[in-house]
């Protein structure tokens, strides 16, 4: 049982290294690499066979890493997602990391099956679909600088 | 009344016009993706300082 906290942080990190990691392949990467590519007419190779698979283990590392993250706080859960005196620092890492999931799991992959062409979507759907993925990535792109700093705040910045 | 909007061109003055203009000056920051890294930096000080405040309190 002395263990559990232990595991659960490993967890944590490992899935949200995957996670993050592939936040920013998506963003620092594929994005432009998908431009170059659609230039040359190979951006299938990325769109067929890379995205999809970088787009299972995303969103799945989300969840693990949001549940280790649940796990860890145990019955600390309610204090961090209330602001409660000690908790203010990984509650705001909590809350930045919930609003990532859900966009994850609300926007990014609903919009992205029907980019695939996971679900039917005449081309008006697709192109609608792909900005709100992509500013929907940005922006989480975005809230994990803060929510990486906070994570790392709560034991090791002083404030 | 008429203004001119950074060379691109002419409209009439109100507030959508405004607007159209200003989209055509200032582009979303998260556009690129220097933009998307800055607006995490400053969004991680205002953060900070919003904690700081409050943890002080």
């Amino acid at each position: 049982m002395d263990m559990l906290p232990g595991i659960y942080r490993w967890i944590h990190i490992m899935a949200g290294i995957m996670w993050v990691g592939l936040l920013y392949y998506f963003n620092f990467v594929q994005v432009a690499a998908v431009k170059s590519a659609q230039a040359d007419g190979t951006a299938a190779g990325i769109t067929k066979h890379v995205a999809p698979r970088a787009l299972f283990f995303f969103r799945w590392a989300a969840l693990a890493t949001w549940l280790a993250g649940a796990a860890l706080l145990g019955s600390n859960f309610v204090a961090a997602f209330t602001f409660q005196p000690g908790f203010q620092k990984i509650g705001i890492g909590a809350w930045l990391g919930t609003i990532m999931l859900l966009n994850v799991w609300g926007l990014i992959w609903p919009n992205q099956k029907k980019i695939l062409g996971l679900v039917p979507a005449t081309d008006e759907q697709k192109n609608k679909a792909r900005r709100i993925a992509f500013l929907t990535s940005r922006a989480n792109t975005v809230l994990s600088v803060p929510m990486l700093f906070f994570m790392v705040a709560q034991t090791h910045i002083p404030m | 009344m008429t203004f001119e909007c950074c060379g691109v061109g002419t409209g009439s003055l109100h507030w959508t016009s405004v607007r159209a203009c200003e989209e055509k000056i200032m582009k979303n920051p998260l556009e690129s993706l220097w933009g998307t890294v800055i607006t995490g930096l400053v969004l991680t000080a205002i953060l900070y300082y919003v904690a700081k405040l409050t943890m002080g309190a």
